[in-house]
C-alpha cells in the first residue's frame, strides 16, 4: 500500500506540474491570477492519502515550477501560498469537514495561497501597500478555488471510489 | 449542490469584504486623485532623475544645467513643465504641462528630454 | 475515511496519464529551448543627427537587444560621419569644400544616396533638391545667427541651387562626386530617412523581431506591435507643443515621416521662417500644407517625399502622390473655412483623427 500511495503522489504531483506550466503560458488577466488548476492535485491528495501528501504534491510542484523557470519571486510567493494553502485545507478537511463542502475547502485554500502569496510580494517589493491587492485575488481566488475544488471533486468520483464525500 | 454551514460563512465573509473594499475604492477614487506617475528627466540619453508626480503636491522647483545652458522645471499637483529656458527656440516651455503618460517635452540645444512613464496610446509621434 | 484505491482501473489511469504527462513535459522541454524567457522592451535614446535619437527594440533575450542597440548606435554615428553637412570630415563637407574644382571620392553609400537624391529631384521638379545648402546656410535656421538674407546673396544662392549641375561617377577605383563652384550640398531632407533604412536593415539582420525606430520624428517600425493590433504612430499635430497629435496612423512595417513648418523656425518682424525652402525662390516654402505625412516601407523615399510634397503645396502634391506606388500620406491644409485633413485611399482605414478642431475630407486615390 506505501509503494501504492508513494506512486499516485508522484502521479498527482506530475500532473500538477504540467498543469502549472501550462497555466504559466496562458495569458493572465492580471498579475497573480490564475485558475490555480494545479491545487486540483494537492486537493486529491489531500483527500484519497492524507495531510503529508498533499503537502509533498504542493511542495514538489513548487520546486518543480522554480527549476523550471528560475523564477525566485514566484518561487518565494507559491511557496507562502501554497504552504498556507496546503495548511488550511487540510486543518478544515481534517476538523471540520462536515461543515464544508469541497468546493469551498478549495475556496478557502485558494484564500489562503492568495494571503501568502500577497505577504510575499509585500515583503519582498517592500511595500505595504501592494497588500490592497488582496480584494481582486480574494474575488478571482473564490471563483477559481470553487472551480478547483469541483473539478478536484468530479475526479474523485471517478479515481477513487469515495464513501464519505456527498455534497 | 447544496451549500452547507461553513460555505455559507465563507461566502458571507467574502461579501463583507468585496462590499467593504467596494466602498473604500468608491469614496477614495471621487476624493483622491489618479495614481501616481513618474517623470523621466533625460540628458543626452542618460536618466538624470526621476521625479514622482502626485496629485495635491505642492510646486517644486529644479534646474537641469547643461554646458552654461540652462532649463528651469516645475513640478506640482501631478504634472510638471518647463518654465524657463535659455536656449533660442523655447520648444520645451512652450509644451507647457506634461500630465498623462507618455507626454513629453523636448528641449533639443540642452538635449533635454522629459517624458512621463506609463502607457501612452500611441508608441511614438512623427514630426 | 473508507477510501479504496485497490482497484485495478483507476492505476491503469493514473499510469496512461503518467505517460502523457511525461510526453507533455519533453514537449514543453523542446519548446522552450526556442526561448520562453520574458519578453521586454529595452530602449535607448541618444543626441545624434542634430536630433533625440530613440530606439525601442522588443524580444526576450535581452543580451541581444542591447547588442543590436550598441550596434545601432554605431552605424548612426558613423553614417553621420559621411553624410553630416556639419561634420567637417564628412564625405559631404569633402565634397563641399572641393566644389568647382575636383571630383571627390566619397564611400559607395553616400554616392548611392546622393543618386538617390537626384532621382528625386529630377522626380519632384526639383521641389527636393541636395544642392540647397547654400540657401539653408545663409538663413541659418536653427543657429543662433538666424536672420533674413540680403536678396543679393539670396538669388546668388537660388542660382546655386540646381541639383543638375552634380555629378556621381561610378569608377573601378571607387565613387566620385562633383559639384559646381559655389554649391553646397545638405543631405538633411535625405539623411534621416537614409540612416533609418540602415538602422532597420541592421536590426533585422540581428534577428531583432520587432522595433521601433525613431530618428527626430523620422519613424520605422517592424515586426508586431508590443500592444495587440498594429503599431500606432501619432502624427504631430501642426499648431500645438511637440508631442501633441492630432490623428493615429496604425501600420506595421513601415516608415512613417513628417514635415511641418513648425519645426525649426524664427520670428523676426511678426513672421515666422520656417526651415523648409523653396529651392526656386530660396525663402520658406509659402506651402497651403501645414504639415505632410508619408507613410512608405522605405524611409529614405517618405523622408525626400514629405520634404518635396510640402515645398509643392497642396494641388501639385496630390497629383504627384497620384504617380506613385505605394506611397500613402496626410496631407494637413490652412483653409480658410479651417484645417483639414486628406489622407490617401490606402490608409483611410489605418488612420484615425483624434483632434476636434481639424476636418476630414474624403479618402483621395
Amino acid at each position: 500500500m506505501k509503494l501504492k500511495n508513494l506512486i499516485i503522489t508522484g502521479s498527482l504531483a506530475a500532473f500538477a506540474v504540467v498543469f502549472n506550466m501550462f497555466e504559466g503560458s496562458l495569458p493572465m488577466p492580471l498579475p497573480g491570477i490564475k485558475l490555480g488548476a494545479a491545487n486540483v492535485f494537492s486537493l486529491l491528495a489531500l483527500i484519497l492519502l492524507g495531510v503529508k501528501e498533499a503537502f509533498a504534491v504542493t511542495l514538489i510542484r513548487v520546486f518543480l515550477a522554480w527549476i523550471m523557470t528560475g523564477n525566485w519571486f514566484a518561487l518565494l510567493c507559491s511557496l507562502a501560498g501554497g504552504l498556507m494553502s496546503a495548511t488550511v485545507m487540510s486543518f478544515i478537511y481534517i476538523k471540520y469537514r462536515d461543515d464544508f463542502s469541497l468546493p469551498w475547502i478549495s475556496v478557502a485554500g485558494a484564500w489562503a495561497f492568495n494571503v501568502g502569496q500577497v505577504s510575499v510580494a509585500a515583503l519582498v517589493v517592500n511595500d505595504i501597500r501592494v497588500l490592497l491587492y488582496i480584494v481582486p485575488l480574494l474575488a478571482a481566488g473564490t471563483a477559481a478555488g470553487w472551480v478547483v475544488g469541483w473539478l478536484a471533486l468530479l475526479l474523485c468520483k471517478r479515481v477513487g471510489s469515495l464513501t464519505d464525500i456527498n455534497s | 449542490m447544496g451549500m452547507k454551514r461553513g460555505d455559507r460563512a465563507m461566502l458571507g465573509i467574502l461579501m463583507v469584504i468585496l462590499v467593504a473594499s467596494g466602498v473604500v475604492w468608491g469614496t477614495r477614487s471621487m476624493t483622491a486623485a489618479p495614481d501616481a506617475m513618474t517623470a523621466e528627466i533625460i540628458q543626452d540619453g542618460k536618466l538624470l532623475q526621476r521625479v514622482s508626480l502626485k496629485k495635491g503636491d505642492p510646486a517644486r522647483e529644479f534646474a537641469i544645467e547643461y554646458k552654461g545652458g540652462r532649463n528651469r522645471l516645475k513640478a506640482e499637483d501631478g504634472k510638471i513643465a518647463v518654465i524657463e529656458a535659455d536656449c533660442p527656440d523655447k520648444d520645451c516651455v512652450k509644451r507647457g504641462w506634461l500630465k498623462r503618460p507618455g507626454d513629453s517635452a523636448i528641449c533639443l540645444p540642452h538635449r533635454l528630454v522629459i517624458r512621463l512613464t506609463g502607457e501612452s496610446e500611441v508608441d511614438g509621434v512623427t514630426w | 475515511m473508507n477510501i479504496k484505491i485497490g482497484t485495478s482501473r483507476p492505476m491503469a489511469y493514473l499510469a496512461a496519464a503518467a505517460v502523457t504527462v511525461i510526453l507533455i513535459i519533453f514537449l514543453y522541454a523542446a519548446n522552450r529551448e526556442n526561448g520562453s524567457r520574458s519578453f521586454q522592451k529595452i530602449e535607448r535614446e541618444s543626441y545624434r543627427l542634430g536630433t533625440i535619437v530613440r530606439i525601442t527594440l522588443y524580444g526576450e533575450d535581452s543580451k541581444k537587444l542591447n547588442n543590436a542597440l550598441d550596434l545601432s548606435m554605431k552605424e548612426i554615428e558613423r553614417l553621420e560621419n559621411l553624410l553630416s553637412v556639419n561634420i567637417p570630415s564628412s564625405d559631404v563637407s569633402l565634397v563641399n569644400r572641393a566644389s568647382g574644382e575636383y571630383p571627390v571620392k566619397v564611400t559607395e553609400e553616400t554616392g548611392v544616396l546622393l543618386e538617390r537624391a537626384l532621382e528625386w529631384s529630377e522626380r519632384t521638379g526639383g521641389a527636393f533638391d541636395p544642392t540647397v545648402g547654400k540657401i539653408v546656410k545663409l538663413w541659418g535656421i536653427g543657429t543662433e545667427s538666424a536672420a533674413i538674407p540680403g536678396s543679393e546673396q539670396l538669388k546668388q544662392a537660388v542660382e546655386l541651387t540646381n541639383f543638375r549641375k552634380i555629378s556621381v561617377v561610378h569608377k573601378a577605383e571607387g565613387t566620385f562626386v562633383q559639384t559646381a563652384k559655389g554649391q553646397r550640398l545638405d543631405l538633411g531632407g535625405i539623411a534621416k530617412g537614409y540612416v533609418t533604412d540602415k538602422v532597420r536593415a541592421l536590426l533585422i539582420n540581428e534577428g531583432i523581431g520587432s522595433a521601433l525606430i525613431d530618428l527626430g520624428g523620422n519613424i520605422a517600425v517592424f515586426g508586431n506591435s508590443p500592444k495587440p493590433g498594429n503599431w500606432k504612430i501619432g502624427l504631430q499635430h501642426p499648431f500645438m507643443p511637440r508631442g501633441e497629435y492630432f490623428g493615429v496612423a496604425e501600420v506595421s512595417d513601415v516608415s512613417v515621416v513628417t514635415s511641418g513648418a513648425y519645426e525649426r523656425y524664427f520670428e523676426s518682424g511678426g513672421i515666422r521662417y520656417h526651415h523648409i525652402f523653396d529651392p526656386a525662390t530660396g525663402y520658406p516654402a509659402r506651402s497651403d500644407l501645414a504639415s505632410v505625412t508619408i507613410i512608405s516601407e522605405d524611409s529614405t523615399d517618405a523622408d525626400a517625399l514629405s520634404t518635396a510634397l510640402f515645398v509643392m503645396g497642396f494641388e501639385k502634391g496630390i497629383s504627384f502622390l497620384r504617380e506613385l506606388k505605394n506611397i500613402e500620406a496626410v496631407l494637413v491644409t490652412k483653409k480658410p473655412e479651417g484645417t483639414v485633413v486628406y489622407v490617401t485611399k490606402g490608409l483611410s482605414e489605418g488612420f484615425v483623427l483624434k483632434s476636434q478642431d481639424m476636418k476630414r475630407e474624403p479618402a483621395v486615390q
